[in-house]
C-alpha cells in the first residue's frame, strides 16, 4: 500500500545513505567531497548555493543521479541522468533516478537567459537547457573517480580510461567498479572545466540515443507512482474552494454559520475570489461546498460573449488601428502594393482548457508557529522556487520545503502557482495540521486558464511568378505572448514581413496551453500557404520547399515526410492529405490524411506521419511518444474542444460538456521519421500540436473544396462550412 | 439571517446548533465560571458528536477485509483513496466520463466515483490496481512496460483496469473490439496508440499459469 513513507525529504536523501555525494562544480568552483554520514557537512555543502550535486554513489557501485525537472509525462526522470550518466560513463543498470530538492543556485539550468538559473520545466526546454551542464556534470564526476584511482594505484592519470562503470588501466590489466572507489575516494584541487571538445564524441555514445525504457514506468503501471493528490499524512484534513464562473468575482457568502455546522466542517476561510471550507474528510468538504450561499460580485467578464466578440475582432481588423508590432523585416505595405496578386484570409480560434488528467491539487502543512511550511505539489516549478508559498505566509524562502512529485499532466497549467498559494492559505489557517487541498474537475475547468481565442488577419503578396513577396499578420486577442507566440516565420524565406498585436482584454483567466500562439500561428500561416498554392497552382509541398531554401535542416524535414507519406501517390478514395510545417525548438513537418463523414460532419484523421530534427536525440523512442501524444492532444483540441464564456460565465464544466478525444477517434498510425543530427538537441514536446489544425484543413480542402477556418473543427461547423 | 416560523423539534436543534457554534468561543471561556452555560456547552458537545457518528461498512477488497466509518452515500473512490490510502485508483471527472477510477467489481469494470460504499455491504469483491498483481508481473503490466505506454501515467491505472477486463472477456480482440472496449477510459497525453499496441502484446503472449 502505498504511503508517505516513500517520501523523501531533501534534507534525508544524503543522510539516509552510507555512501559518498560528490559535490562538483560546474564553472570552475573548488569541488568538495562529503561523507554522506556527515549530515551536517552535507547540508552545510547544499546550502553553500556555489556547487552542483548530481549524483550519490555507494561502495556497492549503486548510484543515485538527481533530476532537476519535473516529470510530467514528457520523460525528464529518465532523459536527462541518461546524459549524465552518459559522460560518467556510468553502468545504468545501477542508476537509481530521484527528484532533486528544489534549489535553482544548485541545480538551476539557463531559462531563456544566459546565465540565469531556473528550474522551470516549461516551453519544451528541459533537455535543451540541462543537456551541457549535465554533460559537464558527468565528465567530472568521472574525473573525480578516475583522478582517485590515479592516487591510490600510483598510476598518470592518462593512462587510465573508464569503460561501463569501471576505472581500467589498460597496462597493468587492473581495473575496479566505481563504487570499490568510494572508500578511497578524493577530489583533485583542480577539477577541469570540461570544454565540448573534451567531451564524449557522438560516436562514442552507448546511452545517448539508445532506446532506455524510462525509469518511472513500471511504478505508472502497477500504482504506486506517487502524485501529490496521492499523499496522506497523519491528521490531514481536507480544503475545498468555490470559485464561481465568473473569474475575479468577488463572493458573499450569506450562510456560514450552517456551512460551520455542517457534519465534519472544520473552518470557512474567505478569498478575494472565493470561499474556502476546510473539513475532516474530502466527502464532508465537498458536501458544504455544495451548500454554500454565495452571491457573486460584479467582474470585468461581466457582459462579455466569447462568440460574439469576433463580430468586434472583425472590425477592429478592418481599421487601421496601431498595434503592437512583434515582427518586421522590410516593407509589407509596400511590398503589398506592388504585388502582382494579393491573398487575404482571417482565422479564428475558441478558448481551450489544459484538461490535464489530474485536477489541481496540493499538500501543505505549516509549522504550529507558522514559520516554517512542506509542501507536496505536482508543478512545473517556477521563477519562485517556493511556488509562492513563502510570500503567502511571510516567510523566508528557506524554511519552505517544496517536495516535488510526479505531475499527473502539465501543459502549462502546472507553471502558474495559482493552487499552491491557495492551498498555504488554509494550511495556515489549519496549522500544524496538514492540508490537502482538491479542486474538481469543475473548480479546474470552470476556473481554468485557457489558451485565448483571437483573429488572425493574413495578408500576402506574390510576385508574377508565384513567388511569396510579402506576408502581413494582424492579431487580435487577449494575453500578448499566449497570442503572438509562433507568428515568427524564421525558415520562410519572405522578404517582407509583419507581425502585429491588437490587444484585447475580457477579464478571462488565460494561461500558456501546450505549444501557446503556435497552435492558432502556424494555423493561419500554413492554411494561408495553402492557399497561396492553390491560387497559383503549386504544389503545397512545393511551395514550402521554395520558401525554405534558406533552411536546409527545416526542408529536410519537408522532403523526408513527403517520402513518408508518400505524398505524391493517387490519394484513396474518399481521403486527402494535407501539410504542415511548424518549428518550437525542433522542427517537424507533418502530413495527415482525413475523411470527411458529409452526414455527420465528423472528420476522421485516418494516418499522421512526421518527420522531426530535433538536434542531438537523447531517447528516440521517447521523442516518438511525445510526437504521438502531441498530435492526439492536437487531434482533441482541433475536433472537439472549446470553452465558450457567456455574460463572462464559463459555460462548460467537466468532461461531459468539454469532450475530448477517446480512442474511437484516434488515427490508425501515426509514423515519426528522427532525422540523425549531432546539434545541440531541441525542445520536442510542442512542436507536434500545432501541426494538427493546419494538416487537417488543407487535406479537408483537398478533399472537399471548402476551407476551415474556425478552430475547433466540430461537426456543426463542419457541417455549416461544407453547406456554404 | 435565518428565521424561524415554527418552534419544531428540528428547528430548535438547528436554533440550537447556531447558537453553539456562534458563541463557541465565548461558550468556552463562560465554562469556567458559569456551571449552567457549562452544562449547555456539554450538551452540545455531546449532540455534536453523536451527530457526527457515521455508519460502519466491511469491505471486501483485493481479498481483504476493510472496515471503514464513513457516512452514508460517500463514493467508493473516496473510500478507496482517502480513507483505505489504495491511491492507485484516481480521481479526475467524478462523474465516470473519464475511467480514471476504474475498478473491478465482482470481475465486472466500474467507476468507482459514482458507486455510493452503501452498494457494497454484501462483500462483493472489489479489485483495485494495487490486488490486480501483486508481484506486478501481470502480462497486461509487462505489456505496458514494453510498449511504454505511460506518460503523466495518472489515467494508466484506470486504462490497465479496463484493459484487464477487456481481455478477461476476449482474450483476442480486434482492434475495433479494443476501441470499443477502451472508449471509456480518457488519456490526455495521448497514449492510446500505445494502449492498443499493449493490449495487442498482451492478447499475443501465452497465458502462464502461475
Amino acid at each position: 500500500m502505498p504511503t508517505t513513507q516513500k517520501q523523501i525529504d531533501r534534507r534525508q536523501f544524503l543522510k539516509s545513505s552510507s555512501g559518498v555525494a560528490l559535490f562538483i562544480g560546474v564553472s570552475g568552483i573548488l569541488p568538495q567531497l562529503v561523507s554522506c554520514s556527515n549530515p551536517d557537512r552535507v547540508q552545510e555543502q547544499i546550502r553553500k548555493h556555489k556547487l552542483t550535486a548530481w549524483v550519490q554513489l555507494t561502495p556497492e557501485g549503486a548510484l543515485t543521479i538527481y533530476n532537476p525537472a519535473a516529470e510530467m509525462g514528457q520523460g525528464s526522470m529518465t532523459s536527462l541522468p541518461v546524459i549524465f550518466a552518459e559522460e560518467m560513463d556510468a553502468d545504468w543498470s545501477k542508476v537509481s533516478v530521484e527528484f532533486s530538492p528544489q534549489e535553482p543556485e544548485i541545480y538551476g539550468s539557463e531559462g531563456w537567459s544566459p546565465g540565469s538559473k531556473l528550474m522551470f520545466t516549461v516551453g519544451s526546454r528541459i533537455t535543451k537547457s540541462n543537456y551541457p551542464l549535465m554533460r559537464k556534470a558527468g565528465a567530472q564526476a568521472r574525473h573525480v573517480l578516475m583522478y582517485s584511482v590515479a592516487k591510490k594505484w600510483n598510476v598518470p592519470l592518462e593512462e587510465l580510461s573508464t569503460a561501463i562503470g569501471f576505472v581500467m588501466h589498460e597496462k597493468t590489466g587492473q581495473k575496479i567498479n566505481y563504487g570499490a572507489v568510494v572508500p578511497f575516494l578524493q577530489i583533485p584541487q583542480h577539477l577541469p572545466d570540461f570544454t565540448d571538445e573534451q567531451l564524449k564524441s557522438p560516436k562514442d555514445f552507448r546511452l545517448i540515443g539508445q532506446e532506455i525504457a524510462r525509469t518511472e514506468i513500471p511504478s505508472k503501471v502497477d500504482g504506486t507512482a506517487q502524485f501529490a493528490i496521492d499523499i496522506r499524512l497523519p491528521k490531514m484534513v481536507y480544503g475545498v474552494l468555490e470559485r464561481g464562473k465568473l473569474h475575479g468575482s468577488k463572493p458573499n457568502l450569506s450562510n456560514e454559520v450552517e456551512i460551520l455546522n455542517m457534519t465534519g466542517v472544520l473552518k470557512v476561510v474567505p478569498f478575494d475570489y472565493a470561499i474556502g471550507v476546510v473539513a475532516t474528510t474530502l466527502e464532508q468538504a465537498l458536501a458544504a461546498k455544495k451548500k454554500l450561499k454565495i452571491t457573486w460580485g460584479k467582474a470585468k467578464a461581466e457582459g462579455y460573449d466569447s462568440q460574439a466578440i469576433y463580430k468586434t475582432y472583425l472590425k477592429r481588423a478592418q481599421n487601421e488601428e496601431e498595434g503592437e508590432t512583434i515582427v518586421t523585416q522590410g516593407d509589407v505595405k509596400q511590398s503589398l502594393e506592388r504585388a502582382a496578386k494579393t491573398y487575404e484570409s482571417d482565422f479564428k480560434n475558441d478558448y481551450v482548457y489544459h484538461a490535464q488528467m489530474e485536477p489541481l491539487n496540493a499538500v501543505i502543512q505549516v509549522s504550529e508557529d507558522t514559520k516554517s511550511a512542506e509542501v507536496w505539489v505536482g508543478s512545473q516549478q517556477g521563477v519562485d522556487p517556493k511556488l509562492g508559498v513563502p510570500d503567502v505566509l511571510g516567510i523566508p524562502p528557506e524554511n519552505v520545503n517544496i517536495h516535488l512529485q510526479y505531475l499527473g499532466g502539465g501543459f502549462g497549467r502546472r507553471s502558474m502557482s495559482d493552487f499552491v498559494e491557495e492551498c498555504a492559505v488554509l494550511a495556515k489557517e489549519m496549522a500544524p495540521l496538514p492540508v490537502k487541498l482538491i479542486w474538481t474537475r469543475e473548480d479546474d475547468l470552470t476556473y481554468g486558464t485557457f489558451r485565448p481565442i483571437s483573429l488572425q488577419r493574413l495578408k500576402a503578396g506574390v510576385d508574377k511568378n508565384g513567388t511569396i513577396t510579402s506576408l502581413s499578420h494582424c492579431i487580435i486577442g487577449d494575453g500578448g505572448n499566449l497570442v503572438a507566440s509562433g507568428a515568427r516565420n524564421d525558415h520562410y524565406n519572405i522578404p517582407n514581413q509583419l507581425v502585429e498585436w491588437r490587444e484585447a482584454n475580457h477579464g478571462i483567466r488565460l494561461k500558456h496551453w501546450r505549444s501557446v500562439g503556435h497552435g492558432p500561428n502556424k494555423f493561419a500561416i500554413e492554411c494561408m500557404l495553402d492557399e497561396i498554392a492553390y491560387g497559383e497552382g503549386i504544389d503545397p509541398m512545393d511551395i514550402r520547399s521554395t520558401l525554405m531554401t534558406g533552411s536546409p535542416r527545416a526542408l529536410a524535414t519537408l522532403n523526408k515526410v513527403k517520402e513518408l507519406s508518400d505524398w505524391n501517390a493517387p490519394a484513396i478514395d474518399g481521403r486527402a492529405k494535407g501539410v504542415a510545417f511548424v518549428e518550437h525548438g525542433s522542427l517537424g513537418t507533418g502530413v495527415c490524411e482525413i475523411s470527411v463523414d458529409h452526414n455527420s460532419g465528423k472528420i476522421k484523421v485516418h494516418q499522421f506521419w512526421v518527420a522531426l530534427d530535433a538536434g542531438t536525440i537523447i531517447q528516440p523512442d521517447n521523442v516518438k511518444a511525445q510526437i504521438e501524444g502531441g498530435l492526439i492532444m492536437g487531434m482533441s483540441s482541433v475536433l472537439k474542444e472549446r470553452v465558450t464564456v457567456e455574460n463572462g460565465r464559463v459555460q462548460q464544466s467537466n468532461f461531459h460538456d468539454y469532450p475530448l478525444l477517446r480512442m474511437e477517434d484516434v488515427p490508425d498510425r501515426i509514423e515519426t521519421a528522427l532525422l540523425p543530427s549531432n546539434e545541440h538537441p531541441e525542445g520536442v514536446g510542442e512542436t507536434a500540436t500545432p501541426m494538427v489544425a493546419c494538416a487537417i484543413a488543407n487535406a479537408f480542402f483537398r478533399l472537399t473544396g471548402k476551407r476551415l477556418r474556425h478552430l475547433p473543427f466540430t461537426p456543426d461547423r463542419v457541417l455549416e462550412v461544407l453547406s456554404a | 439571517m435565518i428565521q424561524f416560523i415554527a418552534i419544531s423539534p428540528e428547528n430548535l436543534l438547528l436554533l440550537l446548533q447556531n447558537i453553539y457554534a456562534v458563541v463557541i468561543p465565548k461558550v468556552l471561556s463562560y465554562t469556567l465560571k458559569n456551571t449552567f452555560y457549562g452544562v449547555i456547552f456539554l450538551l452540545f458537545q455531546y449532540l455534536k458528536t453523536k451527530q457526527a457518528r457515521m455508519p460502519i461498512f466491511i469491505l471486501n477488497i483485493n481479498n481483504k477485509k476493510h472496515t471503514v466509518e464513513v457516512a452514508e452515500g460517500t463514493s467508493l473512490l473516496w473510500v478507496l483513496r482517502e480513507h483505505l490510502g489504495l491511491t492507485g485508483t484516481k480521481y479526475s471527472c467524478g462523474i465516470a466520463q473519464c475511467g480514471a477510477c476504474t475498478v473491478h467489481v465482482d470481475g465486472t469494470p466500474m467507476k468507482a466515483c459514482v458507486l455510493p460504499v452503501d452498494n457494497f455491504a454484501d462483500g462483493q469483491n472489489i479489485t483495485t490496481i494495487e490486488g490486480l498483481s501483486p508481484h506486478s508481473d501481470h502480462p497486461v503490466l509487462k505489456a505496458w512496460i514494453k510498449a511504454q505506454v505511460p506518460q503523466c501515467g495518472y489515467c494508466q491505472s484506470g486504462q490497465i483496469m479496463q484493459a484487464v477486463a477487456l481481455l478477461n472477456e476476449n482474450p483476442n480482440p480486434t482492434r475495433e473490439a479494443i476501441k470499443a472496449g477502451m472508449n471509456g477510459v480518457l488519456c490526455r497525453c495521448g497514449t492510446y496508440l500505445r494502449i492498443i499496441e499493449a493490449i495487442e502484446l498482451a492478447a499475443s503472449t501465452p497465458k502462464q499459469e502461475s
